[in-house]
Order: C-alpha cells, then sequence, then structure tokens
C-alpha cells in the first residue's frame, strides 16, 4: 500500500513532512511468473482508495495522477529486480485500465482484507539475466532476488499482495527477509502467494532459488569498449592511460592489483577519449592490470613494474663540481675585472678642478 | 546460590552498561579527535488522525546511529517501540504502534544520548579504493544522475585530480563557491539543482540539492560517495522546532528554529567515510567535522534517498509539530 502525498514529499532538512498531506492511497498487488528463458512476466495491478476505504477507481482527478505517474510506478517495477534500472533489459510496459480485476489490501490496518473491482495495470517482461539481483549459482539454476522497491523508496509504503508462479521455471528453494517477516499465506505445486496486512509483515526482499534451462547470465552490459593504451611506472605511481575507440561514450573501471593491495577507479570516456588515471603507493615487481565497463571485463594485462619503471619526474640536481668550477670562473672574472679597472684609475690623467 | 549468580550476572551486566557512555567514539589512524561531547537530546512529535475513524497506525522514527564519531543510546521512548529494524543502507530505526481516535492528536516522546567527536584529517590519504567499493558506491540513481552530461563535464573540468583527497577537496572547493541557498520543499535531484547563469554555474536549494550536486560529482570521478542525514546543532544546548502548518510559508527563515541537515560523505582509502560538510561554516571542510553534527542515517545505495531522513513517519496520522532539545557536555 502506498500513501500518495498531495504534495511530493520534502526531504529537505527534516522538514519532510511539512507539505505532506495524504490525498488517497494505493492499493498494491503484483504478479510475477518466472518463465524457462530467465525472464519473468511482471503485471502491477493498483487500485486508488481514500483513508476510510472509499474507492476511488474511475474518478477523472486520481485517474488523471495515476496516468502520470506511469513512469514512477514503471521504475518501482524495475527496482523490483535491479538497484540499476537503466541497465535492466525489458519489454516496453504497456498501461491498461481493467474493470474485472480484482485489487485486496488491509484498508485500515484491522487485520481484515477489503476488495476492490477494478484496476490500473502495468506490465513487461523482465530479463534476469541482466539483473543486478541476480546470483548465478551452477549452470542454468540462479538465485534472484525480488525486493519491495516500494518499502525501499518510504518506508511506511509496502507490496499487499504478490503472487509468484513459475512456469518452466522450477523452484528450487524460496526465503524472505527480514525472518520477522511473514511467509507466504499460500503454497502451490507452482505457486506461492504472499498476502501482506501492513509493512512490518511485509518482506523487504523475496528469495528464490530457480532452476530455468533457457537461463545464462550476462550480468550489466558494458557501456564503452575501453582498451589500455600506456602504462608507466615510476617507482611508486602507476600511471595508465586508458582509451575509448568506440563510437559510444560511458564509464569503465581500471583496476590495478599488486603486491599487497588494490586500487580502482571509475572514469567516463566520451566516444574517442582518452584519460590518464594515477595509483599512487603501488608497490612490488608486478601488477595486473584490469578493465571493466559493466560487469564485462575488457582487457587484462600483466605490467613489469621494474620493466616499464620511468624515471621519476623531479627536478635534475645540479652536479656539485659543476658549481665549484662555476664558482671558481666567477672568482677569477671577478679579479681580472678589478685589476683591470684599477690600472685604467691609474692611467687616466688626473682632473684639476676649472681644466675641464 | 544460582540466584546469587544471576544478582551477580545482572550487577555486571548493569555495571558494564554504566560505563558504555563514558566510552568516547573511537579514533581513526591519521584522524585528529578535536572535541568530545556527549549529548542528552530530547525529541517530541505532534501527530494527529485527520479521518473519520479510529487508526491503528505504525509509526517509524529514525534514531541517531553509532558510527566512528557517535555512539548512541535510546534513553526512552513513549510509547515504547514495537521493533527496532534496519533498512537497506544499514540504518536502525525504531517502529512504535500508536492508536488515534478520529481527529485525535498523540505526542510521541524520545529520548537519547549521544557522544560526538569533531575531527580533523591530518594526512591526506592517496590511494584509491577497492574495486568492489568503487562499484557499490559510484552508482546513478534517481537524485545521483552521474549520467548528465553537463556534471560529467563540469566535474573533470573543475575536479579532476591523480588523488582521491585532492580531487574531493577541488570539488567541495568549487561548490561551495556556487552555493545559491534557498529553502526547497521537494527534493530537486542533482539534475535540477545546477542552474546556468551568464559566466558561470549556480548551486540553488537547500543542504540537500548542496549534498546531491556534491554526491553526482564526486561519484562521476570515480570517489565513492554518499550522504549522512541528521541535525546540525547551533551550540552546546539549546531547542529546535518545526510547525508544519507554518514551514512552507516561512521559507528561508525555517533554518533560525530547525537544525534539519544533510550533507556528503567520501569514502577515502585507509580512513574510510570522510565527511564534507561545506555548509557548515560555507568552506571546504573534507574531513573537518564538528561536533555538532549527529547523525540518523546514511543514504547509499537507494534509488530515491531515504525516507527516514524525515523527523518520524507515520502512515496514516500526519505529523502536525516537531521539536528537539538538546543539552551537551562532556563525556
Amino acid at each position: 500500500m502506498r500513501r500518495v502525498a498531495a504534495l511530493a514529499l520534502c526531504l529537505a532538512a527534516f522538514a519532510a513532512l511539512a507539505a505532506a498531506q495524504p490525498n488517497y492511497w494505493v492499493a498494491l498487488n503484483y504478479r510475477v511468473t518466472f518463465l524457462g528463458d530467465g525472464s519473468a512476466l511482471v503485471e502491477a495491478l493498483f487500485h486508488p482508495f481514500t483513508t476510510d476505504g472509499r474507492s476511488l477507481f474511475g474518478d477523472p482527478e486520481v485517474e488523471r495522477d495515476m496516468n502520470s505517474s506511469v513512469a514512477g510506478f514503471a521504475n518501482y517495477t524495475l527496482l523490483m529486480f535491479s538497484d540499476n534500472p537503466r541497465l535492466l533489459k525489458h519489454t516496453p510496459f504497456l498501461y491498461e485500465k481493467r474493470l474485472h480485476e480484482t485489487v485486496v489490501c488491509d484498508v485500515a490496518n484491522t487485520g481484515r482484507l477489503s476488495e476492490f473491482k477494478g484496476a490500473y495495470v502495468l506490465g513487461a517482461r523482465v530479463y534476469l539475466n541482466t539483473s543486478s539481483y541476480v546470483k548465478p549459482l551452477n549452470g542454468s539454476t540462479f538465485e534472484v532476488k525480488v525486493r519491495d522497491s516500494f518499502t525501499s523508496v518510504d518506508v511506511r509504503s509496502w507490496i499487499d499482495v504478490i503472487e509468484f508462479r513459475f512456469e518452466g521455471a522450477k523452484l528450487v528453494g524460496y526465503r524472505w527477509e527480514p525472518p520477522f517477516a511473514r511467509g507466504p499465506a499460500e503454497v502451490g505445486s507452482n505457486y506461492l502467494l504472499w498476502v501482506n496486512f501492513n509493512e512490518p509483515q511485509a518482506p523487504d526482499f523475496y528469495v528464490f532459488t530457480l532452476e530455468a534451462p533457457g537461463f545464462a547470465y550476462v550480468g550489466e552490459p558494458p557501456e564503452v569498449n575501453a582498451t589500455i593504451s600506456s602504462a608507466e611506472y615510476d617507482g611508486s605511481q602507476l600511471r595508465v592511460v586508458v582509451a575509448n575507440p568506440g563510437p559510444a561514450g560511458g564509464y569503465a573501471y581500471v583496476r590495478v592489483i599488486y603486491e599487497g593491495g588494490e586500487q580502482a577507479r571509475k572514469v567516463y570516456l566520451k566516444p574517442g577519449e582518452s584519460r590518464e588515471v594515477v595509483f599512487p603507493g603501488v608497490q612490488g615487481a608486478s601488477a595486473v592490470l584490469e578493465v571493466y565497463s559493466g560487469d564485462s571485463l575488457l582487457e587484462k594485462r600483466s605490467v613489469n613494474l621494474a620493466a616499464t619503471q620511468r624515471e621519476p619526474r623531479l627536478p635534475v640536481p645540479l652536479y656539485p663540481p659543476l658549481i665549484a668550477l662555476s664558482l671558481a670562473a666567477v672568482a677569477v672574472a671577478a679579479c681580472y675585472l678589478l685589476r683591470r679597472g684599477r690600472r685604467a684609475v691609474e692611467a687616466a690623467p688626473r682632473q684639476e678642478p676649472g681644466t675641464v | 546460590m544460582r540466584a546469587l549468580r544471576a544478582l551477580s550476572a545482572f550487577a555486571l551486566l548493569l555495571s558494564a552498561l554504566a560505563l558504555l557512555p563514558a566510552l568516547a567514539p573511537s579514533e581513526r589512524a591519521g584522524v585528529a579527535v578535536t572535541a568530545n561531547v556527549t549529548y542528552t537530546l530530547v525529541g517530541r512529535f505532534l501527530l494527529a488522525n485527520p479521518s473519520n475513524s479510529t487508526v491503528r497506525d505504525f509509526v517509524y522514527v529514525p534514531l541517531p546511529q553509532n558510527t566512528t564519531f557517535q555512539r548512541s543510546y535510546v534513553v526512552s521512548m513513549d510509547p515504547p517501540p514495537l521493533r527496532y529494524a534496519v533498512d537497506e543502507d544499514g540504518n536502525v530505526y525504531a517502529i512504535v504502534q500508536v492508536e488515534a481516535g478520529p481527529g485525535a492528536k498523540l505526542w510521541v516522546r524520545v529520548e537519547y544520548r549521544v557522544s560526538v567527536a569533531g575531527y580533523r584529517l591530518e594526512s591526506a590519504p592517496r590511494a584509491w579504493p577497492p574495486l568492489g567499493i568503487v562499484r557499490k558506491y559510484t552508482r546513478s540513481s534517481g537524485y545521483w544522475n552521474v549520467y548528465n552530461g553537463t556534471l560529467i563535464d563540469l566535474a573533470y573540468r573543475v575536479a579532476y585530480a591523480d588523488a582521491p583527497y585532492d580531487a574531493a577537496r577541488k570539488l567541495a572547493e568549487w561548490v561551495v563557491n556556487r552555493v545559491k541557498y534557498r529553502v526547497q520543499f521537494s527534493r530537486l535531484g542533482s539534475d535540477h539543482a545546477v542552474a546556468r547563469s551568464l559566466l558561470d554555474y549556480a548551486i540553488v536549494g537547500d543542504c540537500v540539492e548542496v549534498a546531491d550536486v556534491y554526491v553526482t560529482m564526486a561519484r562521476i570521478l570515480g570517489i565513492p560517495a554518499r550522504t549522512a542525514y541528521g541535525l546540525l546543532l547551533t551550540g552546546r544546548e539549546g531547542r529546535m522546532w518545526l510547525n508544519m502548518s507554518t514551514a512552507a510559508e516561512e521559507g528561508d527563515r525555517l533554518i533560525e528554529h530547525w537544525g534539519g541537515h544533510i550533507w556528503p560523505q567520501v569514502y577515502l582509502a585507509g580512513v574510510g567515510w570522510v565527511d564534507v560538510d561545506m555548509l557548515d561554516g560555507m568552506q571546504a571542510n573534507v574531513g573537518a567535522y564538528s561536533e555538532r553534527h549527529i547523525v540518523f542515517g546514511f543514504e547509499e545505495m537507494k534509488y530515491f534517498g531515504s525516507a527516514l531522513s524525515s523527523v518520524c513517519v507515520p502512515s496514516y496520522l500526519t505529523v502536525q509539530y516537531a521539536e528537539y532539545e538538546y543539552r551537551g557536555g562532556s563525556p
């Protein structure tokens, strides 16, 4: 259930709730179907209502507000499967108003479910092999976390009812977090149903181990095709130049692993751009340099630190004998000039007053 | 005999608990503690039921956290907490259950003891953090869009440096010199907080916008960054209050009597999380942290920040008024 405020919540300076008067509430029911190819069909059903439980389904003002919130709701849905919705692969979202659907929730925390007829439905297919919440276990078996993104965004919100179906994907095991939250209300041969009467009872994460024959983990796709142009070591610092020869800009991670440590830096590279990354305090005889973008390792290279060592960029010290020789030359020149000057004074005719 | 043993164990536990508040926050290498203060902090929040029916509600109360430079204790809470819980970013909060009849009002009262250490970085660390930390804390989010082209260009132009501390410092200098302070009643996110003027850029907003812009640009530069939220006190003793019905019309005058605050932190290898509160004295305070801060939580991974940065969060009820009274002394 989600409280929709009349004005956006202000997180500023603890003044957050200054303007937050509730306008209406939304009952949130979800259906997630895990398929054999490693994707999941997600359908979100929304039904708006007042604090005292009166349905606002079809109310023109609320409907306008709901329609303008579709992008936000789509984001919430993607955030159920990833920390990084930008990189999660999915089909376009479809949004429609369905009169025959039923949405349920506990309206005023009374412990009783109310049924609402009609729902605004938002659906898409999400490819779990690009999800940051998927952990490949072995072969076609993986663990997937489904987050209650509504709780994550606003601690007092939660998904009222969520049904998980397994069609083509085999459920190997399941759990939920935190452990004090309630488990599923119904367990079927190919489905699990959670009914959450309030937020503390609702899990923050639903975790499944699945076997899907078509699943092949990809991870976050690369943003750029970066390469190492050069690596120079000056005795303590490793200077690495990374280049992006590709047509797209994006982030790359440059990592150095050396005796007793590792360092990494993320850099943004525009198309055709190169950037120097400096790693201070690198020690040992050799190091390993890696370049990643997304979850892909783009380049891995061993660096012989002794061989790549360049003279440190220090000011060249003056050679002491050279200084002594210069000083001696200056002294000789000074003596010579002094003696010549004195002779010239002696040779010049004395000028008497009045004899100009 | 068994009763005696139990009694002595209980006495031992009590004495250990009594000793706990005396422990100063631990210190870190390369960091000098500049002050130690222990505050008694009392909060009162007035909640109202605007509906025509009786409501049993859950109220989420953010708590002062335990950090390297802060030790916090809940002395009392009325009504008592139903449960303590931890959010995705590791912040501990309390859940209180209340019941209010139609139109009724009620108070939630909390008392904390918080020991805070101010500190100063003594040496600037030079190494970059490991990949796992960089990956985790440089991600894009709803308020920290690291793909914003303008912010990418600006970050690399004004603050790219070989060492993370140098980059963090350059960035703080650039940001603090461009703040155009204005109390904001909705969070803009870094995308909408930077305005182009004729000759330069300005960061328009309050502490939230300043923190969001700094964190975004730090993440763009590859420096792990997050925000800390809580209170910035004006001295050792005082009172701050917030009337929700007048807050909007008060505008910038709000900060004369309210000290809710949010500020950035950067992760420096070998030191850990370092505070960068530029609005405390309007300086590039990278690793210069006053003991007037009380941390209630961090925003790290959540895509849309944290609702717990609010003073207290009821579900059905509304907050009408909030106040904190604090008194600090030597630990």
